[in-house]
């Protein structure tokens, strides 16, 4: 499938993308790298345009100019629907689960997008179960009726039942309490383990940034700051801006 | 958010338990026999509340499993109606023809107020399908030459199977009743599919399907061209239960009664048209000896529903409706009494 993949290593890569809303321009040139097998964040504070980067690079909102290459193969213009089909799968903003379906029930959706067999299908629903073993417990109670983090939980697992490989997760920390928050980035640490690749977009930069390979620092549409997670973690700018 | 809820997964809530199996079974028997003990007038009332169930079933397509927002239903209703008057009175073709027809042009219009439809929601999407209704309402008032304008299409044949003449109510009970059965079969049908199953997604919340790669306008659309079928469906059988129909049989004020009856049913469940169409026709009839009162009295039924049960009498609802909450208060109160008693 990706022979022609000119970069080996890379799974996703951006080159300077640009996203205008009407006549304000939300993102401004951005250019980033997301390597096979790590884990990639990209902070910054509200409105420096990291969900509509997000937002772009699973085509849900329209690009202006840019190239998404996606395993080598420029996505750039693929329909939104069309890119989970290809592996590459967002958990979106504020814990967005079906409220009143069961938790498997959730979890059967988030194959919609893949062809499987049952017993393909049972297999991935049990290994979500050994991630979570809470989702287990409950897996026919409705989604609506689990605590925050546990709806964190159950979204970034549906979203892993379309067996992706680049995971893009939108401020996963948000309205979670702060034990609850070491927990789901201790989970991607894990996801990164078995082999996942993710990329995770934060408010909160000092969690991000201590499980971060890689780092993106965006400030108003543009990229200010790059580097491992332990070289933002120790810059002074960025303690300044956004570790306080 | 805390409390038993129940999911309300398509197959689950489909799922007959033997009891109701059983259930089911025997009132079906009763509807088959029943009619041939009634008499002609209220055979028709039972196929007039069979039509509403139709165009009921067909508004909670989109209504109550796919959640969006429609009040069209009717004109759906109306192209069926006209396209089976049309093709029975000026080409005599057969009315078992001339039904599927007109569902399938109910299916193209559906198809096509689904185009702006799919990218709106609430009561834009509402405004958008009434107004789409309205349009054809006027279509069919105003284009003489075909529709016959104002004095609209009257004489209507009656249709025939294997030479027998369906022209009472009691053998039109029978067709309808044949319609509704198919039609129960294919909703569940496509609601246990993976059509209903991105419907029910949609409902749900419509930016987590597509973050799951669900072509969400695609399957908003196939609501509306599925729904429309049986809406264009249930104007056919309008026009040959009644022999005459006009564009006033399609208003405004008829949409918002399937709206009614929809809320009242129970949105989102497979039997719940069944029982609020048989409830509001029912009760208007009952209480026809009332005269102009009988508005008066739906109306208060209405409210009063919509205060005890506003998930609607089938609806399952995530949270206790007045008369539960105001149980569970006496309860925890005449609790603590007690507690205090002892203490």
């Amino acid at each position: 499938m990706n022979s022609n993949n000119a970069n080996p290593g890379i799974m996703l890569e951006i080159e300077n993308l640009e996203v205008s809303y009407g006549n304000i321009q939300a993102v401004k040139g951005i250019s980033l790298k997301v390597p096979e097998n790590k884990i990639v964040t990209l902070i910054g504070s509200n409105g420096a345009g990291k969900s509509t980067t997000l937002s772009a690079i699973s085509g849900v909102v329209k690009k202006k100019s840019g190239k998404v290459k996606f395993l080598g193969e420029d996505i750039t213009n693929v329909k939104a629907h069309k890119i989970v089909g290809r592996g590459l799968v967002q958990v979106p903003e504020g814990r967005l689960v079906f409220p009143r379906l069961s938790i498997k029930d959730n979890l059967i959706m988030g194959s919609f997008s893949q062809k499987m067999s049952k017993t393909k299908l049972n297999e991935l629903i049990e290994k979500q179960f050994d991630l979570f073993p809470r989702l287990k417990e409950r897996q026919k109670q409705a989604a609506g009726t689990l605590s925050g983090g546990e709806q964190q939980m159950l979204a970034v697992s549906r979203a892993l039942m379309s067996e992706p490989k680049l995971v893009m997760l939108d401020e996963p920390s948000m309205g979670l309490a702060p034990m609850i928050i070491d927990e789901i980035f201790e989970l991607l640490i894990r996801l990164k383990e078995e082999g996942s690749t993710i990329l995770v977009i934060e408010q909160n930069a000092n969690i991000a940034l201590s499980v971060a390979d890689y780092a993106y620092a965006l400030d108003l549409g543009e990229i200010i700051l790059e580097g491992t997670g332990e070289e933002l973690l120790s810059n002074e700018d960025v303690k300044k801006a956004y570790l306080g | 958010m805390e409390g038993d809820v129940k999911s309300r997964i398509t197959k689950k809530s489909l799922k007959l338990s033997k009891r109701n199996l059983i259930i089911a079974v025997a009132v079906f028997i009763l509807l088959l026999i029943m009619p041939q003990f009634l008499s002609a007038y209220l055979n028709g009332v039972a196929v007039r509340v069979m039509i509403y169930i139709l165009l009921v079933a067909s508004m909670n397509i989109v209504n109550g499993y796919t959640g969006q927002f429609t009040v069209g239903q009717m004109g759906f209703a109306n192209v069926g109606a006209y396209v089976t008057a049309i093709m029975m009175t000026n080409y005599e073709i057969s009315f078992w023809i001339a039904v599927v027809v007109s569902g399938l042009a109910a299916s193209l219009m559906g198809a096509l107020v689904s185009y702006p439809a799919r990218k709106l929601s609430g009561l834009y999407l509402a405004a958008v399908t009434l107004g789409f209704s309205e349009i054809l309402r006027v279509i069919a008032l105003n284009w003489i030459s075909v529709t016959g304008g104002a004095m609209g299409i009257a004489g209507i044949p009656v249709p025939e199977i294997f030479g027998f003449r369906l022209s009472t109510p009691l053998s039109t009970f029978y067709m309808v009743f044949a319609f509704i059965v198919i039609m129960l079969i294919c909703n569940y049908c496509v609601i246990s599919s993976k059509v209903g199953r991105a419907w029910i997604s949609i409902r749900e919340n419509e930016e987590a399907a597509k973050s799951l790669g669900i072509n969400t306008y695609r399957y908003k659309s196939l609501g509306f061209i599925y729904g429309g079928f049986w809406a264009g469906i249930a104007g056919a059988v309008m026009a040959v239960f009644y022999r005459f129909i006009d564009s006033n049989m399609f208003s405004m004020a008829d949409n918002f009664d399937v709206l009614a009856m929809m809320i009242i049913g129970g949105q989102g469940t497979l039997f719940g048209p069944i029982v609020g169409s048989t409830l509001v026709i029912g009760s208007l009839e009952a209480f026809r000896f009332t005269a102009a009162y009988r508005g008066i009295i739906f109306g208060g039924v209405i409210i009063f529903m919509m205060w005890v049960r506003p998930q609607g009498i089938l609806g399952k609802s995530t949270k206790d409706g007045p008369i539960k909450m105001f149980y569970n208060k006496l309860v925890s109160r005449s609790k603590a009494n007690r507690k205090g008693g002892t203490a």
